[in-house]
């Protein structure tokens, strides 16, 4: 399994905060790929490389996976359950982002290995300032998994 | 006992008398004696004189002694009666002991006299001894006998085979039965009268009655109307110095009224029990649809909210320039008024929080809280000038995550509502109102209207504009909910422009001294 260097996986079914996400990565010169999942069970091919993304290399796993908890067909946590309960991508770095502060939900996120868990503010120009804050930390400061071997 | 013996004489020749009474005398025999030698004297001092004793001669003039003996005998039969004679012969002899005469003296003899009246008197005492213990038994045979057939308990004796010896009347009264009816059978028949399902719990407890001595038994006995009686049986053995068993006594009381009552009871438990867990079931699902509710309205409003800002945001960068001044105020008013309700909607998250969460009781110190926060303010604000008066070492017992929210409500709302003096003073302290420790915090603020005392803890209540003093309405509904949760009041006190003071109590459960 290796870290596929140039793609960022955003878990979002909202178009408005798919497009709010793209221009807050955007905005904060990350240059990587980032390739959308409209929904859990979307996010679950695209990682395994089942259905539409049968032709996908699935020993890649995205550098980053920015997932949300609310999604239709698989929600987040089952998506992250999924996630840990295999080998191949137990040790992707999936960023929890969603609108809940709901206690349970950061306890539940944790406990299956979240690797952060983030309330996406309100305030666009607060979450401009976390999206460049996770792109600085995750992606040039973190050592993560691929490129420690 | 009277002193002195009334000792009747049945004799005709003087000296023999006397010489009766001599000998008598000589053996210091108390008495009083009466002579006579005829049937009419002799008949009317058995009935007079009341001898204790009779001392008669064999034959009389007009009279004799066996004819005296018979007549004794049917007057006064307890009364002994000794021959004193001349001469007897022995067939003689046979038939007036056999007649009931006590004994006889020779006159030849009579040195004998003495021991065989003091034998005579002895016999008579003991026989009327004998006779007044057995009437006393029996006397207090018929209190007993009364006292049980009056008793409303039913009251059973039976001996060891079974056999029942005694039944009190009262049977009669608790279940209807003629004890007539009953006398004639054997404890084991009486089963039949005993419900089905008690029949086991009844054989136990007559088994233990003479395994262990007692026993007491709750059962149901069908009574005469073939309706079941609930009653109780204490038995207890009857037996003698040796370990033979000589039977048992049954006490068998009606405590149907008590049996209904405490059924009747136990129904009423049971209800309320069940009404209790429905309750606590309804409260559940009551509970998990305000946390399904709740987690909506952080997850699903929050969302549109972001958008309107994350646009308006995105409009003013890209299209700025392409606006004039009035277009861009507008476009920043609906930015703060996004900002606002989402900060509404976490307060209100919040509040529903607090109403949900369980509290930790433990000691905290609330002076110590009081002065993180007022330090905290000081460094937001150094301009200004406000003076706070923390007493010192306020220790209470509650949840310090809560109690730390009631005083950064309290101590902001003082902060927020002094900004208009020049001089603020912000007072945290305690005072006894008859035992009752009350804690307040004062300012010297713009203060209230005493009408709206209540209402400013109600939930998005707001005495002054947003633009006056910006808040949510929500900092006091929160604080009320942490005082009630910890048991406690809260209450306030307004004085246009003078000020506020909010007054609250503490008293979390399991804590007497607070």
């Amino acid at each position: 399994m290796s870290k596929d260097l140039k793609t960022i996986l955003l878990v979002e079914d909202d178009p408005d905060d798919v497009n709010l996400t793209l221009r807050a990565l955007n905005k904060s010169n990350i240059n990587q790929e980032i390739v959308v999942a409209n929904d859990g069970l979307e996010a679950i091919e695209y990682l395994f490389g089942e259905g539409k993304y049968a032709d996908r290399d699935s020993s890649k796993i995205p550098e980053l996976i920015l997932l949300d908890l609310k999604l239709p067909k698989m929600d987040g946590i089952e998506v992250l359950k999924k996630l840990r309960s295999n080998d191949k991508t137990r040790t992707a770095t999936v960023i929890i982002l969603t609108s809940s502060k709901e206690t349970e939900d950061i306890v539940e996120c944790y406990k299956l290995c979240a690797n952060s868990y983030i309330q996406k503010p309100v305030d666009f120009n607060l979450f401009l300032e976390t999206v460049w804050i996770l792109g600085r930390y995750w992606l040039n400061c973190n050592e993560n998994v691929s490129s420690g071997g | 006992m009277k002193d002195k013996l009334n000792i009747l004489i049945l004799e005709d020749v003087a000296l023999d008398a006397e010489l009766m009474e001599y000998e008598m005398r000589r053996e210091k025999i108390d008495f009083v004696s009466l002579i006579v030698e005829t049937e009419k004297d002799f008949t009317e001092a058995l009935n007079d004189f009341n001898p204790d004793i009779i001392l008669a001669d064999h034959s009389l003039p007009t009279f004799d002694g066996l004819s005296a003996l018979k007549i004794t005998k049917k007057l006064s039969p307890k009364t002994p009666f000794i021959f004193v004679s001349g001469k007897i012969g022995e067939e003689f002899a046979v038939e007036v002991l056999k007649e009931g005469a006590t004994d006889y003296v020779l006159k030849n003899n009579l040195s004998k006299l003495v021991p065989a009246l003091q034998r005579a008197i002895n016999e008579t005492k003991e026989q009327s001894e004998r006779k007044n213990v057995e009437h006393a038994l029996k006397k207090r045979d018929e209190q007993l006998r009364l006292i049980t057939d009056n008793m409303l308990d039913i009251v059973i004796q039976i001996d060891s085979s079974g056999s029942i010896h005694y039944l009190s009347p009262s049977v009669k009264t608790v279940l209807g039965y003629d004890p007539d009816d009953i006398l004639g059978l054997k404890i084991s028949e009486l089963v039949k009268f005993v419900h089905p399902n008690d029949i086991d719990e009844v054989k136990n407890g007559f088994e233990q009655v003479f395994s262990e001595n007692t026993s007491s038994i709750e059962y149901r006995c069908r009574n005469v109307n073939n309706e079941y009686i609930w009653l109780e049986a204490i038995g207890n053995a009857l037996s003698t110095n040796s370990k033979n068993l000589k039977g048992a006594v049954f006490v068998i009381r009606n405590i149907n009224d008590r049996k209904i009552a405490e059924k009747r009871l136990k129904q009423y438990h049971d209800e309320l029990e069940k009404r209790v867990a429905d309750r606590t079931a309804e409260l559940e699902t009551m509970n998990k649809e305000l946390e399904s509710f709740s987690y909506s309205v952080s997850h699903d409003l929050r969302a549109p909210l972001r958008r309107i800002d994350g646009f308006s945001q995105a409009l003013l960068e890209d299209y700025g320039d392409k606006m004039d001044e009035q277009g861009l105020y507008y476009l920043n008013r609906m930015r703060i008024a996004s900002q606002r309700m989402a900060q509404l909607i976490d307060d209100l998250l919040e509040l529903s929080r607090l109403t949900r969460s369980n509290i930790q009781i433990e000691d905290v110190n609330l002076s110590f809280i009081a002065e993180n926060i007022a330090n905290e303010l000081k460094t937001s604000n150094p301009k200004r000038n406000v003076q706070f008066i923390i007493e010192d070492n306020v220790l209470v017992k509650g949840d310090s995550r809560l109690l730390k929210i009631l005083m950064e409500n309290l101590l902001d709302n003082a902060w927020k509502f002094t900004s208009h003096k020049d001089e603020s003073i912000i007072n945290f302290g305690t005072k006894n109102d008859n035992g009752r420790l009350i804690y307040f915090i004062k300012d010297n603020g713009c203060g209230f209207n005493m009408d709206e005392s209540e209402k400013i803890f109600k939930p998005f209540h707001r005495i002054n504009s947003e633009n006056e003093f910006p808040g949510s309405g929500i900092g006091l509904a929160t604080v009320q909910r942490i005082v009630n949760k910890h048991g406690g009041d809260i209450w306030a006190q307004g004085n246009m422009e003078n000020g506020s003071i909010f007054y609250f109590t503490l008293n979390p459960k399991g804590d007497e001294n607070e």
